[in-house]
């Protein structure tokens, strides 16, 4: 008879007040970019390959705050005004789905890593409770999992040891709008845990790919096919299917402005388009939708095409790629 | 109710065998040709006939993977599809020929989303067996917010042929789905929480607990109480487009199919009692039957076992709408068609209960300190699913919170007449996994062992001497519910 499966050993890793993860993924460097050209009259289908998507680099710095192992606390975020991302909390009551993840061998620092991919594995996680907030906040106590509550005399200890993650969602924007390190102390710490707009923040780099996708000037009877791309942002296989809106901006920023900037797109864009592209992998872009109707690419400001997943973890273009005229 | 997967393909094949594609705005995808790969789809015993089958239309259906076939034979005829995926991955599927006629109708199901399929239609008038060209099409893809499944095979020629039907409970949308022998999802349709997927063959029916569908819309996952009334068991179709509802009015845990039609139910039972302290109202188990004349019969109780003891306070149960005790914490029932016994995990006792199903009486107790069964060992801890083997013996999934061990499946061995029962093996892998909630273990067709790390969101597939065969995972805040694997979609034979 095989014996039963032993438990393997754990180890036990010091935790860092605050963690820092930042992930660059490999990209070529370049600004004045080169475009494909779709030919002498200009593409009708306007291949999006790896050469045109640039990379992302995504660093999330997270608090991690001691409280008192075994006892409940609050965790507050009444006077978040700012999501992780930058983008504003239009009520605290609107997140309204809290999260607590227990990682049983992973340090904090390798769950930043993990997350900032947005590639976390539920094997990494020992245990989870989730909260419907009534206001703006939940007490530990609050947490339950199919009926289990999370009862902090037994669970929230450190003997229990692991890495404690809460994630916020809810709201107008999508994906998750904060997330915060909990870490029961043996020493008396405090009973509430105020999350504020630097509890969680994200830094991106946007290393543009060499190669700006040329597609004709001023038309909009063109499609924008992504058929070709495989890698995402982060360097990792994309899932085309995941992807479920395209989106255009038209900057005034330049390149290398829009590399440092990426968070700030909403500000930086005058004008943008968007189009639901949910189980498609070309783009008419006359069926891109905006406060103007869009007339066509030119060669006065800089083109973003950006596609994203509005149902992931991490908010963020899954492709980026730069679209020039041509002329 | 519409799946979100890319455009459809609503293609026809027209009288000898000359191709035309209408062009639907919305499903526009689709290539079917009668160049297909004439390798995937054998002849064997038909004779080529193309021009034997008219009207031909291949088209998705609300669940994009399951396409439906339509077509026309050229005189009186039973007819059916011959069907796999062009690159292999799936296995060669023959639907079963239906019913003599003209018009004929059959689904293609259990091929990967946007997979390059074959299919070639058959038909058998009583003097011969003729079969169509091979014939092209696209399957459909996944909804975006279904959770990426990272999947690997290990050991492609050991994989168990067949199904598993399973949950996945994840934010935004949570799933019930259908996976191939790769882990692939074949089937699939959102959902609020429900633990298991349960298939028949016969009806071409899915099943799982959970809400009307029809009130859908409802502002419902924050009114406890009204999802418990309103509870009940959907089937749905194959094809996503049509589903029966069976309220019952108990708040289910588990469920199992019934031989003769209907479902056994394991529900949770509150009772109060009245103490000095004041009112409490202590949770255990029953099993209800939903039969098909629509009757609800009341099977077994944990409270014909005993009675609570009031100078115990027990865990409170936030699933329900008041302040409620989890006495026995019941979590997972089994069903042995063979014996026609149940099999439920009271799991706080860390016992399982053998009910016979005829009487409602509990044959015996196996596990912890109500043990009636002489244990080699400890044989149950934190029990959740439980799978009845053909040798009368058990795949228990045992939890173990807080051993030395973690969770794994424990196969155990039942003499009843002797009064004894002993592990025949446990199966699991080394590093174990934590798994504190759910989890289940399942024998597959060839022998092979399943085990389903519900709340770790993995599932691996062992060999019967252990080997690592494949493993599914999920991304963080996804997770499963239970399986129950099965060989195929359509009727044996």
């Amino acid at each position: 008879m095989l014996p039963r499966p032993q438990r393997a050993p754990r180890l036990r890793r010091a935790t860092p007040w605050c963690a820092l993860a930042m992930l660059l993924v490999d990209a070529a460097a370049g600004c004045a970019l080169p475009a494909d050209t779709g030919g002498p009259e200009g593409c009708e289908s306007c291949a999006l390959e790896d050469q045109h998507a640039s990379s992302l680099g995504l660093g999330l710095s997270v608090e991690s705050t001691p409280l008192s192992s075994g006892e409940d606390a609050l965790l507050d975020w009444s006077a978040l005004g700012e999501d992780m991302l930058g983008r504003p909390v239009e009520r605290c009551e609107a997140l309204d789905l809290a999260t607590l993840y227990l990682f049983g061998d992973a340090s904090e620092e390798e769950v930043l890593a993990n997350l900032s991919r947005d590639r976390m594995g539920q094997s990494e996680v020992v245990a989870q409770w989730t909260c419907e907030p009534q206001g703006c906040g939940c007490s530990l106590a609050d947490f339950s999992f199919l009926g289990h509550p999370l009862v902090p005399a037994l669970d929230f200890t450190t003997e229990r040891g692991g890495t404690w993650l809460l994630t916020l969602a809810g709201g107008e924007a999508s994906g998750l709008r904060s997330v915060a390190f909990l870490n029961p102390s043996p020493q008396p710490g405090a009973d509430t845990l105020p999350l504020t707009d630097d509890t969680a923040r994200a830094e991106l780099e946007l290393q543009l790919a060499p190669r700006a996708l040329e597609v004709p000037a001023g038309s909009v009877d063109y499609e924008v096919s992504w058929a070709g791309v495989n890698i995402d942002g982060w360097g990792l296989p994309l899932d085309h299917y995941r992807l479920d809106r395209a989106r255009l901006d038209r900057l005034e920023t330049g390149v290398a402005e829009l590399s440092l900037e990426l968070l700030a797109l909403d500000v930086l864009s005058p004008d943008r388009w968007q189009a639901e592209v949910a189980g498609l992998t070309e783009l008419p872009m006359h069926q891109l939708e905006g406060s103007a109707p869009f007339e066509g690419v030119d060669r006065d400001a800089t083109w973003l095409f950006t596609l994203w997943c509005d149902s992931c973890a991490i908010s963020l273009p899954r492709v980026t790629a730069l679209l020039e005229a041509q002329e | 109710m519409s799946g979100g997967g890319p455009p459809r393909a609503l293609c026809a094949i027209l009288a000898l065998g000359s191709l035309a594609c209408t062009t639907d705005p919305a499903r526009d995808s689709g290539e079917p040709s009668l160049d297909g790969p004439e390798w995937a789809i054998p002849t064997d015993g038909c004779e080529l006939s193309p021009g034997s089958f008219e009207d031909v239309t291949i088209q998705q259906t609300e669940v994009p993977a399951v396409m439906r076939v339509s077509w026309r034979t050229a005189g009186v005829a039973a007819s059916g599809l011959r069907f796999t995926n062009q690159d292999g991955s799936s296995e060669l599927v023959a639907t079963p020929l239906g019913s003599q006629g003209e018009h004929h109708e059959a689904l293609v199901i259990g091929l990967p989303p946007q997979a390059d399929g074959a299919l070639r239609i058959v038909s058998d008038d009583g003097s011969t067996t003729r079969c169509s060209a091979a014939l092209g099409f696209t399957t459909g893809g996944l909804p975006p917010s279904f959770p990426p499944l990272d999947a690997t095979v290990h050991m492609e020629g050991s994989l168990a042929p067949g199904f598993i039907p399973t949950t996945i409970n994840a934010v935004p949308d949570s799933y019930l789905v259908v996976l191939d022998k790769h882990g692939r999802p074949v089937w699939w349709k959102t959902t609020g929480y429900t633990p298991r997927l349960l298939h028949d063959p016969e009806a071409m029916t899915l099943t799982a607990w959970g809400r009307d569908p029809a009130s859908e819309k409802d502002d419902e996952e924050k009114e406890k109480e009204k999802e418990n009334a309103e509870g009940g068991l959907t089937s749905w179709s194959y094809d996503g487009e049509s589903y029966t509802f069976r309220p019952s009015g108990v708040h289910s845990i588990d469920h199992a199919a019934l031989p003769e039609g209907g479902f056994a139910v394991l529900a949770l039972e509150q009772r109060a009692y009245r103490t000095a302290e004041g009112r409490r109202n202590i949770i255990g188990g029953r099993i209800v039957e939903l039969r098909d004349d629509g009757s609800t019969v009341p099977v077994w109780s944990v409270f014909d076992l005993e009675e609570p003891d009031l100078s115990v306070e027990y865990p409170v149960d936030a699933s329900v709408g008041e302040h409620a005790e989890d006495w026995t914490h019941v979590n997972a029932m089994g069903y042995d068609p063979v014996q026609d016994a149940y099999y439920v995990s009271i799991s706080f006792w860390d016992t399982i209960a053998r009910v016979d199903r005829p009487t409602g009486s509990t044959t015996w107790l196996l596990g912890g300190e109500r043990s009636e069964l002489e244990e080699e060992g400890q044989l149950v801890s934190g029990p959740h699913d439980i799978s009845p083997l053909p040798d009368g013996g058990l795949l228990v999934f045992n939890r173990w919170i807080g051993a030395e061990s973690c969770a794994a499946g424990t196969e155990i061995a039942i003499d009843a007449e002797a009064g004894t029962a002993r592990a025949v093996q446990h199966i699991g892998t080394e590093p174990c996994v934590d798994n504190p909630y759910i989890g289940g273990a399942n024998r597959l067709s060839n022998g092979n062992n399943l085990m389903v790390y519900s709340s770790a969101g993995r599932m691996i597939e062992l060999t019967a001497e252990g080997a690592l065969v494949k493993e599914i995972d999920l991304p963080t805040g996804a997770w499963f519910g239970y399986a129950a694997p099965f060989t195929s979609f359509y009727p044996e034979g």
